[in-house]
């Protein structure tokens, strides 16, 4: 029996094993090899400290309620298989929906904090003076539609302030 | 006259108890549709359960949560197990499998910062404190075990819990695992060298 011998012997065997059935010609090696009895030694040790990590007992309380309780995961599991895929998808959906639109309206205003898009959509007088008043007098057209009475006011103030191009000379 | 004998025949002969039944005669009844066959089941495996997902995930817990959902697992899962294999190697497969993807999940989670995990587990970082200093009535040579098992790659924990602590045979933990029992040996070598280069203080101590 070699050193080569024991270590595989060691590999092939559970600890707990190891330590009852050591065989006679093994016991023979070990007495005479001391890194041989020093490594049966290290395993004995390993296995004492790895049974000392069994798992903590989790209580009466758990064992008592173990079966009640993975019934009700079961039964839970089983309802949601048997509803309809498209209603679990659409319930799945919804938040993330809805949480899409909420971002998209979020981004649109803020946005508009720096480059002011929505304004265009609203008339304010405030424009006329900024704004080339022919072309407010385009953006406003289709709001007063159904009243055109500002329209009228607006045509007017071109008419007045209307220029006639240069008349170019040859 | 040969239906009235074999009548009496059905009536004598006496009806296999769920608990005389093996495992796989157990599956089989679940698959047809038996809810007393899976609660036997649940009943044989539950203690296991918890133990080796406790080994698995050092967490009391998460461990007892585990051990209750892998059972769900089992279920929904129930008609993929084969004909002619076994059901503990099944089993252990599927609980191992589930509680190494736990401890993925929960890597994952710890690369996020301090106050967003608590945001996503719904706890108090106060309160998860607390319950930390509350679990450390387990002695010190426990956690630096438990610590040394943790800090082993998920191959070697495998291998140490299912031989060294939890006490399978070679052979069933190939089984289970799915690999060749030469596999087995050298990762449960490489394994056992690594947690005696961990646990240097304590073995050369005792």
């Amino acid at each position: 029996m070699t050193c080569k011998n024991f270590q595989q012997w060691l590999c092939e065997r559970n600890i707990s094993e190891v330590l009852n059935t050591i065989p006679e010609e093994l016991r023979r090696h070990i007495v005479q090899c001391n890194e041989c009895k020093k490594e049966l030694e290290k395993a004995e040790k390993l296995h004492a400290l790895l049974q000392s990590a069994r798992a903590p007992d989790p209580g009466d309380d758990f064992w008592e309620e173990y079966l009640t309780t993975v019934a009700a995961r079961v039964r839970e599991k089983r309802e949601a298989a048997e509803t309809p895929a498209l209603i679990l998808w659409s319930k799945r959906l919804l938040i993330p929906a809805a949480a899409a639109v909420m971002l998209l309206i979020a981004g649109v205003y803020v946005a508009d904090m720096y480059y002011p898009v929505l304004d265009r959509f609203y008339y304010d007088e405030e424009y006329s003076s900024t704004f080339d008043i022919l072309e407010a007098h385009d953006m406003v057209s289709a709001q007063y539609m159904l009243d055109p009475t500002p329209l009228y006011a607006m045509e007017e103030v071109i008419a007045e302030n209307w220029e006639e191009p240069p008349v170019k000379k040859n | 006259m040969d239906q009235k004998e074999a009548a009496k025949k059905v009536h004598v002969m006496p009806t296999l108890l769920l608990t005389d039944m093996s495992d796989e005669e157990l599956v089989e009844k679940i698959q047809e549709g038996s809810e007393a066959a899976f609660t036997e089941l649940t009943k044989r495996y539950m203690q296991k359960s918890y133990a080796l997902a406790y080994q698995m995930v050092s967490d009391i817990e998460v461990a007892r949560d585990l051990s209750q959902d892998v059972f769900v697992k089992i279920y929904s899962s129930i008609h993929k197990f084969k004909k002619g294999s076994k059901f503990f190697s099944w089993f252990y497969r599927i609980l191992m499998n589930h509680c190494i993807n736990y401890t993925r999940r929960k890597q994952r989670l710890s690369f996020l910062p301090f106050s967003e995990i608590f945001l996503r587990t719904g706890e108090n970082p106060d309160e998860r404190l607390l319950a930390q200093e509350n679990d450390e009535d387990v002695s010190e040579r426990q956690q630096v075990v438990r610590t040394a098992i943790d800090r082993l790659s998920n191959k070697h924990k495998r291998v140490i819990i299912l031989c060294d602590i939890e006490g399978f045979q070679q052979e069933e933990i190939a089984e289970i695992l799915g690999i060749a029992i030469g596999t087995v040996r050298s990762q449960l070598h490489y394994a056992r060298q690594n947690l005696k280069k961990l646990l240097k203080e304590y073995i050369t101590e005792i």
